[in-house]
């Protein structure tokens, strides 16, 4: 993949987006004042930015578990022939966020969210019956060591 | 009927808003602020005591990191010691290169019990870092999980639970 380059304004812009948004009525003519240009210079670069897939979304990181939600990661083994229609299966659920095929014993890895712990108990369930792996792991987290979702540019 | 979990019975109206996202123009607050029926400053307030009270990790851009440089990752999962756990957090908290580092339930036939996630500029960058990690930890008790094919990858549909 081609690396992308961003100007040292890109590069300043893209740290406080996510690591200093400012949380007031006009957020870009904060920014703007801050990088010493015009609020319309910013607007014009944030929406460039996001066109370009580089900003994915300006919004919360939501806690999941303090907000009351349950949440695993499962990792299920499935024929190499199967996977496309496994996929098809488990990403027409609301509650997968990331569904990866991987190298390993176990090739199908998939994080999955619901409202309580029964909804996720009977939602993997119901998965398993459709899909019939001929292996599966279930594996919540106990604790987590570490979540940084930003980047330093 | 089971009992409801804090999710179900708490009014997530604010938080299901709030998590559509802002459109990028010059007063971006306005908008769930009127869909909420309230004021901007009052969201804003309501926004700042979610991040104090630690419903909102953060607030801000969230950044494909494929397109920041780090074009490569790999999931590793490694059996660690239970008592060892909190020297491995403390070896991966400062490297950049680790964005996701968690505890896992384990099985007698998977054994491995964290996981964390590592990012690069190439696939021998991350190798080199999971060495890296290894070796200042003293565990070479790991496995690689490479991706073959992204299946799926997008944000929580809080509406569609």
């Amino acid at each position: 993949m081609d690396v992308r380059t961003f100007d040292a304004l890109d590069s300043q812009l893209i740290n406080l987006l996510q690591y200093e948004f400012p949380l007031a009525k006009e957020p870009y003519r904060e920014l703007a004042t801050r990088l010493d240009t015009t609020e319309d210079e910013i607007l014009a670069r944030v929406r460039r930015l996001k066109a370009d897939g580089v900003i994915r979304e300006i919004g919360p990181i939501l806690n999941s578990k303090m907000l009351g939600l349950a949440s695993t990661l499962v990792a299920l083994r499935v024929p190499e022939h199967a996977v496309a229609s496994t996929a098809q299966i488990i990403n027409s659920y609301a509650g997968v966020t990331h569904n990866y095929e991987r190298e390993g014993e176990y090739n199908i890895w998939f994080t999955l969210t619901a409202v309580s712990e029964e909804g996720l108990a009977s939602t993997l369930e119901e998965i398993k019956g459709r899909i019939h792996p001929s292996g599966s792991l279930v594996v919540p987290v106990k604790r987590v060591l570490k979540l940084k979702t930003n980047f330093k540019l | 009927m089971h009992e409801k979990s804090n999710y179900e019975t708490a009014d997530n109206r604010i938080i299901r808003c709030l998590h559509r996202g802002l459109a990028i123009e010059s007063r971006p607050f306005i908008t769930p602020a009127q869909e909420l029926g309230t004021t901007e400053e009052e969201l804003l307030e309501v926004i700042r005591s979610l991040i104090a009270n630690g419903f909102i990790r953060r607030y801000g851009a969230v950044v494909r990191h494929e397109q920041v440089g780090y074009s490569s990752n790999v999931l590793v999962a490694w059996k660690i010691p239970e008592e060892r756990i909190d020297q491995f957090e403390g070896v991966i908290q400062d490297l950049t290169e680790v964005s996701h580092g968690y505890e896992r339930v384990s099985y007698p036939e998977w054994r491995y019990n964290v996981y964390t996630m590592i990012h690069g500029h190439s696939k021998d960058e991350c190798l080199a870092m999971v060495k890296r990690i290894s070796s200042a930890i003293k565990i070479k008790d790991y496995i690689l999980l490479f991706t073959k094919r992204e299946l799926k990858k997008r944000k929580l549909d809080l509406d569609g639970l």
